[in-house]
């Protein structure tokens, strides 16, 4: 209306729109329209109180179905398979690693396993074999010269003693455990 | 020395909750098998403590018939000797237990089965550690303290020995993969 109105001209229309009383039908004008509309022919429908009356008490149950039993396959997998893919992985893993180191620095792959690691392997096994021989070695001469004095025969004893006396009660109390059970 | 021990106690508690934890069934096949034959699971403790360097040298032999394995070999022998102290202390754990279950035979105070067996553990350590204390405590009198010692080393030895040897015993009879018939 602005279009055909300047401002000051549509500003006494608008109020006068304002003033204007609002109709609008009641929210029960439609059904009480409807109340009065007759159909020939139509069948009239019960009521929800009628209905519940007249239809069966009866239901078919609804049926529920057991589910299939399908053989499942378990997918959990052992430790130590867990430990041997990691392993076969890791191993995998270390020889493409090599394969592309040597191919890469164009190296003899043997000439290379033993000059990094053969000679440390070896250093370790024979300090580990010469610790270990000198270990024993040196308990042995300790014992042996201790087994001369006193002390030394007492404290030989001692674990005598202790030894059978440990076979012993670990005997006795396997028997009372078992009958304990 | 005292510290050591207390140390000692400490990592045996720790290993011994974990195994109740996570393997209380394997736990009680070890316990059973000792049951069944304190000689059998001495003498099979004596021999597979005998055949712990060939079996070092067994692991290195058969890492060196590879290439990648010759790598292996510092790793493969350290992952031998945890599993050798590894089956160690598992013994010895069961052997504790044991022996707590023998001295509290008499006490019915425990309503379920991990009740009974944790108070066994508890009372089987609390032994075999105590008896430590006592060397710890009577270490630096001249005679009695290396006689004490040397008791308790021989005690602890035959311990440790009966649960490896009982350890291994089970594994070699295929008891661990059996499935568990028993409550």
């Amino acid at each position: 209306m602005t279009d055909y109105f300047s401002e000051e001209e549509f500003a006494p229309i608008a109020k006068a729109m304002k003033d204007l009383p609002y109709f609008a039908p009641s929210p029960q004008f439609a059904d009480k329209v409807m109340a009065h509309v007759r159909v020939q022919g139509a069948v009239q429908v019960p009521a929800i109180a009628d209905r519940r009356a007249i239809e069966p008490q009866w239901a078919a149950p609804i049926e529920r179905r057991a589910p299939t039993m399908v053989p499942q396959t378990s997918l959990r997998r052992s430790i130590p398979a867990r430990i041997a893919a990691a392993s076969l992985v890791a191993a995998v893993g270390v020889t493409m690693s090599v394969v592309a180191l040597v191919t890469f620095f164009n190296v003899d792959l043997f000439v290379l396993v033993s000059r990094v690691f053969g000679a440390s392997t070896m250093t370790f096994l024979s300090s580990l074999a010469t610790e270990a021989s000198t270990t024993a070695s040196a308990t042995a001469a300790n014992s042996a010269a201790a087994a001369t004095t006193a002390t030394g025969m007492a404290v030989i004893g001692s674990f005598a003693a202790g030894a059978v006396a440990a076979t012993a009660a670990l005997r006795a109390a396997a028997t009372a455990s078992r009958r304990a059970a | 020395m005292f510290g050591i021990v207390i140390g000692w106690l400490i990592i045996v508690g720790l290993v011994g909750f974990a195994l109740m934890a996570f393997g209380a069934d394997k736990l009680q096949i070890v316990i059973r098998t000792m049951q069944s034959g304190i000689g059998k699971s001495l003498g099979s403790g004596l021999l597979g403590q005998l055949a712990i360097v060939p079996g070092a040298v067994a692991v290195c032999a058969l890492l060196a018939a590879t290439l990648i394995g010759v790598l292996l070999i510092p790793l493969g022998l350290v992952v031998f000797m945890f599993v050798v102290a590894g089956i160690a202390m598992f013994g010895f754990v069961a052997v504790a237990t044991m022996t707590g279950a023998a001295l509290s035979a008499g006490s019915k105070r425990d309503d379920t089965a991990h009740g009974a067996m944790l108070r066994s553990f508890v009372t089987g350590t609390a032994v075999f550690m105590g008896m430590w204390l006592v060397v710890a405590a009577f270490y630096r009198i001249p005679l009695l303290g290396p006689m004490l010692e040397s008791f308790a080393s021989a005690v602890t030895f035959i311990a440790a020995s009966t649960g490896f040897g009982a350890v291994l015993l089970s594994w070699w009879r295929g008891e661990f993969k059996l499935p568990e018939t028993s409550a």
